[in-house]
């Protein structure tokens, strides 16, 4: 049993593999990207100039710009509990302070631009010289943060929290990696710089070629007219794949290329170049800084460490790029709602479900049962939005019954209500608790009633399986009454699939009800995630998908389990 | 069958179970209280720093006072075991009303006589711009049923993702900071003009490249703490520019600034990096954050933060406590400023924010009572604007303001998809574009397909702006007109089968090539489907096939990227009376990611962007957008639909409601007949 369990909990790693990555690589292919999702507000676009610009940041940050590969292998680095190389640091709040990230290469070799360009002497050397270590004694802030950083440190030791080796280079940390970022900003625009006017050498290439066609076309005898329209599909331009849908630049396409050195365009692209080279340097120095001051280990590090090459630290589920925050904190905040909604609804199902299915078994093709399922298949056929709607419509608008409150899970005043049912000053007051069973009737009420029709034929059909078993027969023939039948014998052995269906139905509970949710504008899982597919939020998406994966092939490795426990016929072995 | 579950071991079941559950629900109703004792605790100690802080002016005592009552009927209301001596009578605890307005006067005019005019601050040689002190639009208390206290609750359509200023982009938290952040300068509600806030004077480079503030001296956040020019330099470059904070979208916003200077206590100079207009309302416009407040968090727990929200304005959050701070899920509920240091404080003691994500609960929500403001969907006001019984116990606001929407449709003036190998459209043709704009009658189509909301627009700006061009009319709906346009510009069915056919031939189309377009649109339910069957059929009664092509936003933005269409529609979003129009209309904006997609590329209009951008006077300014403005009418490179009015639903108990160009000031209003004085139970 024990091996059999240990190989299935080891199947369920390249399962997960699997599951992540089909999702990771749909996400990728997903045509817009999250150029979209930040852009569009309301259904308006923001007119707002700078949005090109703030993508690229936001690209930047969470290296959206990266191939999808590079960063599915990502995702799964940060959340393997396993970590290679340098070790992230928790600053004093508790938070990841990952090790900087590489300078990205320039987007073309310099050889391509020949002789034509010119790296400045020195280049290198200067950037590094601009981003040496602020010396502290020559700087009376520096000085002070340094003093206020060691006071820190000191504090914290004296209350037994860990600090880091280093806790004097914390302002010196904090500045050099200001610094970096800023570097890596100003060569991401200069790389973009580079962009438009590749963008310009090209299409004046193009124009060029495209005089020559018509020449080419006039000088055949065609319409000069017609000419002008037949070159614009006709001319060949060595660089027209260069520039791809949405106006981005292969430029591994564009290295193979000969440049055409004679177009009026050719030296400001070797200048965007040249500076492209210069932001790089600059950044890169900027990185030496930044890592010097890590190494420094100015915070203490996080995990728990096996040599220098591998170490073991939490799992991290990363941020989503459209909220700013991390997606732990999202579940953690979406997840009790969702269930709070499901703990009081499953119970519903079962107490009407169960007892509903056994009295049809009973009482088979009786008016009972067919009364009892044409009503469970009806509920099951009503489509959970319109009545929803119609929920809301009637029975919470007071101008019909208004018996229930329309949406959310508390009222206005419920931050002040005590907690339990109260008579206070000779009124009533319901209660913060009751406040919210409240609330929940509506929700609850739509996530039952389609829930009965699968599991009261699930209990009627096991029921009648047992019914026809030669022990019932024997205990019927030795006069057992019907009841103790249905109770002893049948529903105590119609019980395994029933609770099979428990276990299949809990990873269901977690993903959450997107449409009820909406519906009762109740921030739950559902909401979550399928805010999170719109924006195309990997992040998000990717920790959802894993969790829910994750419970998926736990319960019904532990359904597999129970069928072993609960009859002994049943063995892995 | 000796282990019977018998009726005892049922009941023994049932009664574990309830003891087990009644210790979870106590041990949740233990947490609750201990929750609000730490609040009334927090309180208690932030009024004792506030008593500390003993001559403190702005803080006076009858402010004090009232706050202390207010407390002591909170610790009364909660169930906590704090007894208030003197409270126990309850019934004369009623607190004076706040007769600090003529104190305020006197004080104010103390003020000014010391510091009349102190110019030491300022360079020499420009002039100084002057502002009055911020007053409100429309007085409340001149308002008939005046009262004092009270909450009012707005409906948010969407989830709010966190409220932190700077952190948060969305339209929906705009709403909450504003009313609990202060800037330098806001727009006038009324004149829209920019006006001193915190700023009571300041002074802009006539080639755009400095600005020096002078703070009002009386400025001071929610605790008590003065504002000063230190507090608006580190928020520029030490929140703001601090790479550290993920601050991207300001940043990029503000990447126009170069430096902040700080020349004394109340006076500081912001430089610029480049000359543009927008660099006075921009370096104004910024929210100014309490250093003391923020500087004590480490960047992450601020990257991380949902509700850290604390600054000078009229309302502010209940608790500051970055432990206890708001999250999404729960409604946002600020709290009235007792101690704003401005002259007036608002009469509503709270505002709530309340989310309702679908439309019919919503509604049903705002008729129960659950909500005082809403923003109702485009059927649900047309079904109700004419409903007495709604209308009796509920108001419905609609105007066109600097935030209103434009939506328009856009002609590809370009190559579709690029030069050099896209296809020409016919719309390349300024005749054409304009004889589709006279095809479409953009009356009928704010009567049908927008339910009546709407105006006609003529222009990129809302015609409340004063970017916009008054002497403009837009173009009437004229087949004939339309036809003879078509006709001129070589369009015109020769063959009758009801197609136009090119009838030249030369560098756009081959002759006999029909008059055949795509229009792409994106999916959004019943509105497209009848946006789509008007422009066919208007297409159609001119001769021209128009397919209509529905596609998600995803798609379309990346269709957008590309100029991968012939027609499009969509429409954009402003936030201010004036923006500068050279990302859209520049033809720079053709490359370069801008988002001119349509490829209009005119010489003519963008040396007037070019010129305006460098233009520090308002008002000359505003004359070449009007020029500009009459460029764009001439060439019709979009067919401006129509500019979606704001609609409101407003509960009838709410007063002071004023439809300003601005947009609403919730802080003017107030709840009428509520009684200001503090419940006595």
């Amino acid at each position: 049993m024990l091996g059999y369990i240990g190989r299935r909990l080891l199947l369920m790693i390249p399962t997960l593999f699997g599951i992540t990555f089909m999702v990771f690589m749909l996400l990728a292919m997903a045509p817009g990207g999250i150029g979209a999702s930040l852009r569009a507000a309301g259904g308006n676009v923001d007119a707002d100039s700078k949005a090109s610009l703030q993508l690229l940041y936001i690209e930047d940050r969470y290296g959206l710009d990266d191939h999808a590969v590079v960063q599915y292998f990502r995702w799964l680095g940060r959340i393997s509990p396993l970590k290679f190389g340098d070790r992230a640091m928790r600053n004093y709040a508790g938070d990841l302070e990952e090790p900087p990230r590489s300078v990205k290469d320039l987007p073309i070799d310099a050889q391509w631009f020949g002789s034509d360009l010119v790296i400045p002497e020195g280049m290198t050397e200067k950037a590094m010289a601009g981003n040496t270590v602020i010396a502290n004694d020559a700087n009376a802030i520096r000085i002070a943060q340094v003093q206020m950083a060691e006071a820190q440190a000191k504090e914290r030791r004296a209350e037994g929290y860990s600090v880091g080796e280093a806790p004097e280079m914390i302002p010196e940390y904090k500045d050099a990696n200001k610094a970096y970022l800023r570097a890596r900003a100003q060569y991401l625009l200069a790389m973009r710089a580079l962009d438009s006017k590749i963008n310009e050498y090209v299409s004046e290439d193009s124009e060029k070629a495209i005089k020559a066609e018509i020449a080419r076309l006039e000088a055949e005898g065609v319409d000069p007219d017609v000419a002008v329209r037949m070159a614009a599909t006709t001319a060949s331009s060595s660089f027209s794949d260069v520039i791809q849908d949405g106006n981005d630049i292969d430029y591994d396409v564009l290295s193979d290329r000969v440049p055409d050195k004679s177009l009026e365009t050719w030296p400001s692209i070797v200048q965007a170049y040249q500076d492209t080279t210069q932001k790089q340097a600059q950044a890169l120095a900027a990185l030496t800084r930044v890592k010097t001051a890590f190494q420094a280990k100015p915070y203490p590090i996080s995990g728990v460490g096996f040599g220098n090459v591998i170490n073991l630290d939490w799992p991290n589920f990363g941020k989503s790029f459209t909220i700013g925050r991390p997606v732990i904190d999202l579940i953690a905040e979406a997840l009790p709602v969702t269930l709070l909604l499901n703990v009081v609804a499953i119970p519903f199902i079962y107490f009407i479900a169960v007892p509903f299915g056994m009295q049809a078994a009973a009482q088979q093709n009786k008016l009972f049962d067919k009364v009892s399922g044409t009503i469970f298949v009806m509920f099951w056929s009503i489509p959970v939005v319109w009545a929803g709607v119609l929920a809301i419509g009637f029975l919470a608008d007071n101008e019909y019954l208004g018996w229930f409150p329309a949406s959310g899970l508390h009222s206005n005043g419920s931050d002040d209500m005590l907690y339990m049912p109260n008579w206070r000053g000779g009124e009533f007051h319901a209660g913060y608790l009751l406040d919210l069973l409240w609330h929940l009737v509506l929700p609850v009420m739509c996530l039952v009633y389609g829930g009965f029709a699968v599991l009261a034929k699930q209990t009627r059909a096991a029921m009648l399986d047992n019914y026809t078993m030669d022990f019932v027969r024997t205990a019927r023939a030795k006069g057992v009454s019907d009841s103790e039948v249905k109770w002893y014998h049948v529903f105590r052995n119609s019980l395994l699939p029933i609770i099979t269906i428990f276990v299949l139905v809990f990873p269901a509970m977690l993903a959450g009800s997107v449409v009820i949710e909406r519906i009762f504008s109740i921030p739950g899982m559902g909401s979550l995630i399928i805010q999170a597919i719109f924006n195309l939020d990997k992040d998000v998406i990717l920790a959802n998908v894993f969790m829910i994966a994750v419970v998926n092939l736990v319960a019904l490795l532990l359904a597999d389990i129970l069928y072993a426990v609960a009859d002994p016929r049943v063995s892995y072995d | 069958m000796q282990n019977r579950f018998g009726l005892k071991d049922g009941v023994m079941l049932v009664l574990l179970l309830t003891v087990a559950t009644l210790v979870v629900l106590g041990m949740f109703g233990n947490d609750r209280v201990l929750e609000q004792v730490q609040q009334v605790e927090s309180k208690v100690a932030e009024l004792e720093g506030a008593v500390a802080a003993g001559g403190d002016s702005s803080a006076s005592l009858s402010e004090l006072r009232d706050e202390l009552n207010a407390l002591r009927d909170a610790i009364m209301a909660r169930p906590v075991n704090v007894y208030v001596t003197g409270a126990a009578g309850g019934a004369a605890m009623s607190p004076p009303a706040v007769e600090t307005s003529d104190a305020w006067e006197t004080a104010d005019r103390s003020a000014s006589k010391s510091n009349k005019r102190d110019e030491s601050w300022a360079r020499p040689g420009v002039a100084i711009d002057w502002q009055e002190p911020w007053a409100m639009g429309s007085q409340p208390a001149d308002v008939p049923g005046f009262s004092d206290g009270g909450e009012f609750t707005e409906i948010f359509g969407a989830q709010l993702p966190r409220i932190t200023p700077y952190l948060s982009g969305d339209v929906y938290s705009r709403r909450i900071t504003d009313q609990v952040l202060e800037s330098m300068a806001a727009y006038d509600p009324d004149t829209l003009k920019l006006r001193g806030v915190l700023a009571d004077a300041w002074q802009f480079d006539p080639d755009g490249l400095w600005l020096r503030v002078h703070l009002n001296p009386n400025a001071r956040f929610s605790d008590g703490v003065p504002l000063t020019a230190e507090d608006v330099r580190w928020t520029l470059e030490d929140f703001v520019f601090n790479e550290r904070i993920e601050a991207e979208r300001s940043r990029s916003i503000l990447d126009m600034i170069e430096d902040v200077e700080v020349l004394s206590d109340h006076a500081l100079e912001i430089t610029f990096n480049k000359a543009l207009f927008s660099n006075l309302s921009g370096a104004l416009g910024n929210y100014i954050l309490p250093k003391h407040y923020y500087s004590q968090f480490e960047e992450s727990t601020i990257n991380q933060s949902t509700g850290l929200l604390m600054g000078s304005g009229r309302f502010k959050m209940e608790s500051n406590d970055p432990d206890n701070q708001w999250s999404p899920g729960s409604d946002v509920v600020i709290v009235r400023n007792e101690r704003y240091w401005g002259k007036e404080k608002a009469p509503l003691d709270s505002l709530r924010f309340k989310v309702i994500t679908e439309s019919v609960a919503a509604l049903v929500g705002f008729r129960n009572g659950d909500g005082d403001m809403l923003t109702p969907s485009s059927s649900q006001y047309s079904e109700l604007r004419s409903n007495s019984d709604f209308l009796t116990d509920n108001a419905i606001y609609k105007w066109v303001n600097m935030r209103s929407g434009n939506g328009f449709i856009g002609w590809q003036c370009g190559r579709r998809g690029g030069p050099p190998d896209g296809q020409w459209t016919p719309f390349h043709d300024k005749r054409v574009r304009r004889a589709m704009t006279m095809t479409l009658d953009r009356e009928q189509m704010i009567r049908e397909i927008y339910a009546g909301v709407g105006v006609v627009s003529t222009g990129p700006s809302s015609p409340s702006s004063p970017a916009s061009n008054p002497a403009i009319a837009p173009w009437p709906y004229s087949l004939d007109e339309a036809r003879a346009l078509l006709k001129e510009a070589g369009w015109e069915d020769l063959n009758k089968d009801g197609v136009l056919e090119y009838q030249m031939d030369d560098e756009y189309f081959s002759k006999g090539t029909p008059f055949k377009f795509e229009f792409t649109i994106t999916q959004s339910g019943e509105t497209t489907e009848r946006i789509i069957s008007y422009l066919v059929s208007q297409c159609e009664e001119v001769g021209i096939i128009c397919e209509p092509r529905v596609v998600d936003w995803s798609f379309y933005s990346d269709m957008l990227k590309g100029r991968d269409f012939d027609a499009m529609i969509m429409g954009w979003s402003a936030s201010g009376p004036e923006s500068d129009p050279r990302q859209i209309w520049h033809r720079d904006s053709i490359q370069n990611q801008g988002d001119n997609f349509i490829q209009w590329d005119n010489q003519a209009a963008s040396d007037l962007i070019d010129e305006g951008r460098k233009t520090m006077d308002a008002e000359s300014r505003m004359l070449i957008w009007h020029d500009f403005h009459d460029i764009l009418h001439d060439e019709q490179p979009y067919t401006f639909v129509r500019v979606a009015p704001w609609i409101r639903f407003i509960n009838r108990e709410i007063g002071n409601v004023e439809t300003y160009p601005v947009g609403l000031e919730p802080a003017e209003f107030f709840r009428i007949g509520e009684s200001d004085a503090a419940p006595t139970s």
